[in-house]
């Protein structure tokens, strides 16, 4: 049964696209099928971390809401060892990007969309990158997903909006709901910082993510699990991505 | 004037089921709707039976609880050889455009009200005492 597999965070700039790269990565290269889909048409960014740019990318996310194409032809695959990884990107285009902000678009064609894209590239898990927030499609995306992976920082603005975000989630019944603590500096003690966040949210943190000065360095021009697999940070998306496997498997 | 009020009102709940469900909506709706639209939503189509079950409804209270749903224009239904099925129906993002000329709107809209109040944009250019310079 192939599963929806959602990361989200309230705030922008908590490293929501970098993780989503990593797990899609490594579970892919666990020998799955699997998709993205950049959801985050305001500001798209997922596409940069699998070297795709202006000149690489004919069709887009945008070009199927408009109807312009068929969604698989707006998935590019990515090259794998073992499993298969497709990206959907979102149009990074300046006119296109104010356009769908000025016109909208059908957001049953949304929906139908990430069901014809795993029923057509016989996807295993289709993972949607959100916009940060709540808005139409992250709460669609929140609503139709299987797994639901929310991502916060040790930042007090962080706090209340990702508590907001947990009470959406629980309100639209996701079966598999995990807090991400990211960026985590190294004077602080991971295991009371996990504690804290599940006594406050009454949801299970599935990893506490050191910050990354490897991370930084890398800019986005790769996936850091790939790049760096033995880095402590890189073995927490590791395991994450065994979450998922196991949850796959499971049920 | 009555049957122009009426058609108004037709057209104004006509466009509102055309616009379909928000997943807005999804948040205020009671717990027994929002589970089968949630159900619809995740699963694609169904037929009254699968969600039956899914649900654990019976196909009565199922198809009570859909008739509601059908009416909001939220779900829509269509028989597929004799079968009733049934599908959520998201319609169309709203726009989020602001009109740039919103703010020439509303001026148009208030004027003549309160014409003797004084002009905020007055208050501000005057000192803390209030006396202009």
């Amino acid at each position: 049964m192939p599963k929806i597999v959602s990361i989200h965070s309230f705030r922008g700039g908590t490293g929501k696209s970098n993780i989503t790269a990593s797990l899609a990565s490594l579970v892919a290269r666990s020998g799955k099928r699997v998709g993205v889909v950049d959801t985050d048409i305001q500001s798209p960014g997922i596409h940069v971390i699998f070297g795709m740019n202006e000149t690489n990318v004919e069709h887009t996310l945008n070009d199927y809401l408009w109807g312009r194409c068929s969604i698989q032809d707006a998935a590019y695959p990515v090259p794998q060892p073992v499993g298969e990884l497709s990206i959907i990107p979102s149009s990074i285009k300046t006119n296109e990007i104010a356009r769908i902000l000025r016109e909208g678009y059908d957001v049953t064609m949304l929906n139908e969309g990430f069901r014809d894209l795993v029923r057509e590239l016989s996807l295993d898990y289709l993972f949607i990158d959100t916009h940060p927030g709540l808005n139409e499609e992250t709460l669609l995306s929140i609503a139709i997903s299987d797994i639901l992976f929310i991502v916060m920082r040790p930042d007090r603005q962080d706090y209340q909006g990702t508590g907001v975000t947990v009470e959406v989630a629980r309100k639209l019944a996701v079966p598999e709901l995990y807090l991400v603590v990211n960026k985590v500096p190294q004077s602080f003690d991971p295991d009371a910082l996990r504690e804290q966040a599940e006594t406050a949210y009454g949801c299970p943190v599935i990893e506490v993510l050191p910050h990354s000065e490897e991370m930084m360095q890398l800019s986005s021009e790769g996936v850091f699990a790939l790049a760096f697999p033995t880095l402590p940070l890189s073995r927490s998306l590791q395991r994450m991505a065994a979450v998922i496997v196991a949850s796959s498997e499971e049920g | 004037m009555a049957g122009l009020f009426d058609r108004l009102q037709q057209d104004l709940e006509q466009r509102e089921k055309m616009a379909g469900i928000s997943p807005v909506d999804l948040l205020d709706m009671p717990d027994d709707l929002r589970t089968l639209v949630l159900l619809l939503s995740r699963k694609g189509e169904l037929p009254l039976a699968t969600l039956c079950e899914l649900a654990g409804l019976t196909e009565a209270e199922a198809t009570h609880l859909l008739g509601a749903l059908e009416e909001k224009g939220f779900v829509l239904g269509r028989e597929i050889k004799g079968v009733p099925h049934y599908r959520t129906y998201f319609g169309q993002r709203r726009r989020r455009e602001v009109p740039l000329d919103i703010w020439a709107s509303l001026s148009e809209l208030t004027k003549g009200e309160g014409d003797d109040a004084e002009d905020p944009a007055d208050a501000r250019s005057s000192g803390p005492s209030g006396a202009t310079p």
